[in-house]
């Protein structure tokens, strides 16, 4: 019975289907209504199952495609984000980036919005408070392409810009990266070097 | 003092001195990874029954710190914690509970809800 | 108070604290680290943190702590920069 009906549904919608059962029941007697609509109800709820899982797994899915963290130089990260975030991404993007910034040893982690159309205040705060762990761990926070819906609503719950560094663009983020990074290099061959001649 | 039956309960802590802090907060930490919680989250409880435990040891000496496994309808795995001490105030006969609950699903981030209640 | 008549005594100019092993920090600990790092910083002493979990951190800064007067590296080595930096 269940096969039946699965087959029909394939076909033609539950509205219609049930139209067609009410009919049935009213031209022949005995019709076996009650099963009928058993076997109806179980199969609708098979198919939500199915696809409720089918949700999950592309959530998953877009989850791992959506927080993609680029190394683009040694001790530089790179975070595009895309897309409208909720906060169940959000929390799972800082979750990510936390991990790797972490592992990698990051001196600098590049968010960039761009991508990101607006934010509401509640996944704002969110972002804020993923740079503040960001900074815990010992980096800094560069944010590139703030959009103006974005600068407006940060700006309304509070952020204390002195904690990020803003840059206009992907270059000027780069360059501010890079010339922190060769800084470090430099300094630590003088200090190298400096230690060297002190052993002599 | 509300009733609370300590056998509906999967984890009771007695709090009454420095230490069961330390300890609630590592009985928390296994009972959340038990219950497969993301290690974020893990953190998140761990932290939010210290929290619990220093509160009632600086303000009342002494309290108790429930917690249990929840399982929701949509087959969401939460922890519920309640945090029970008298607060100052005892020689009136005042007692004041306070009941947190804290629901983490095991991959999502933390929803707490707050309520409290006085007797 | 301990800590401080070590610094005055020893002139100690920096401090570093390795948190690698520590798996929860909540608001009591950080407040009395930052308590002590600004008295440190008071007598010219700098207090560095490095090795603090992705995890903690990120539940510090959801929890809303605040760890002031307390710059934050991401290992010894770096650490010992950011001093070397503030001298």
């Amino acid at each position: 019975m269940k096969a039946l009906i699965s087959n029909f549904l394939d076909r033609i919608s539950e509205k219609e289907l049930s139209d067609g059962i009410g009919l049935l029941h009213a031209k022949i007697e005995n019709f076996p209504i009650v099963d009928v609509y058993k076997a109806f109800t179980e199969v609708l709820g098979d198919m939500n199952r199915e696809n409720q899982m089918r949700i999950t797994e592309l959530r998953d899915i877009l989850a791992e495609l959506a927080t993609p963290i680029i190394r683009l130089w040694q001790d530089v990260l790179l975070v595009p984000v895309i897309g409208t975030l909720d906060s169940q991404r959000a929390q799972s993007m800082a979750e990510k980036l936390l991990e790797s910034a972490a592992a990698a040893r990051a001196k600098v982690v590049i968010v960039d919005v761009t991508g990101v159309a607006m934010i509401d205040r509640v996944v704002g705060g969110f972002l804020i408070e993923m740079f503040n762990a960001v900074k815990l761990l010992g980096s800094d926070v560069i944010v590139t392409g703030i959009k103006p819906e974005i600068a407006h609503t940060l700006v309304k719950i509070g952020v204390d810009f002195n904690m990020i560094i803003i840059k206009r663009d992907l270059e000027s983020a780069l360059k501010y990266a890079i010339s922190i990074s060769t800084e470090d290099i430099t300094r630590k061959l003088i200090n190298q070097k400096r230690g060297n001649t002190d052993e002599e | 003092m509300i009733d609370v039956n300590s056998h509906d309960y999967d984890i009771v802590l007695k709090i009454k001195d420095e230490n069961d802090i330390a300890v609630s907060r590592q009985m928390a930490k296994s009972f959340a990874q038990k219950n497969n919680f993301s290690l974020a989250d893990v953190t998140k409880i761990a932290m939010t029954v210290s929290e619990l435990a220093r509160n009632i040891y600086r303000y009342a000496k002494e309290g108790y710190i429930y917690m249990r496994k929840k399982q929701g309808a949509d087959k969401a795995v939460s922890i519920e914690i309640l945090a029970c001490d008298r607060g100052p105030g005892i020689e009136n006969v005042e007692l004041a509970a306070v009941r947190t609950t804290c629901c983490l699903r095991p991959t999502r981030s933390i929803w707490t809800n707050m309520t409290k209640v006085q007797a | 108070m301990q800590l401080l008549n070590q610094i005055n005594e020893k002139n100690i100019r920096g401090i570093v604290i390795d948190v690698s092993m520590v798996d929860v920090i909540d608001s009591y600990i950080s407040f009395v680290l930052s308590e002590t790092a600004g008295m440190a910083k008071a007598m010219g002493c700098y207090t560095v943190i490095c090795g603090i979990q992705p995890q903690v951190a990120l539940t510090l800064a959801q929890m809303g702590v605040k760890l002031k007067d307390i710059f934050t590296a991401s290992s010894l080595e770096d650490a010992m920069d950011i001093l070397d930096r503030l001298d």
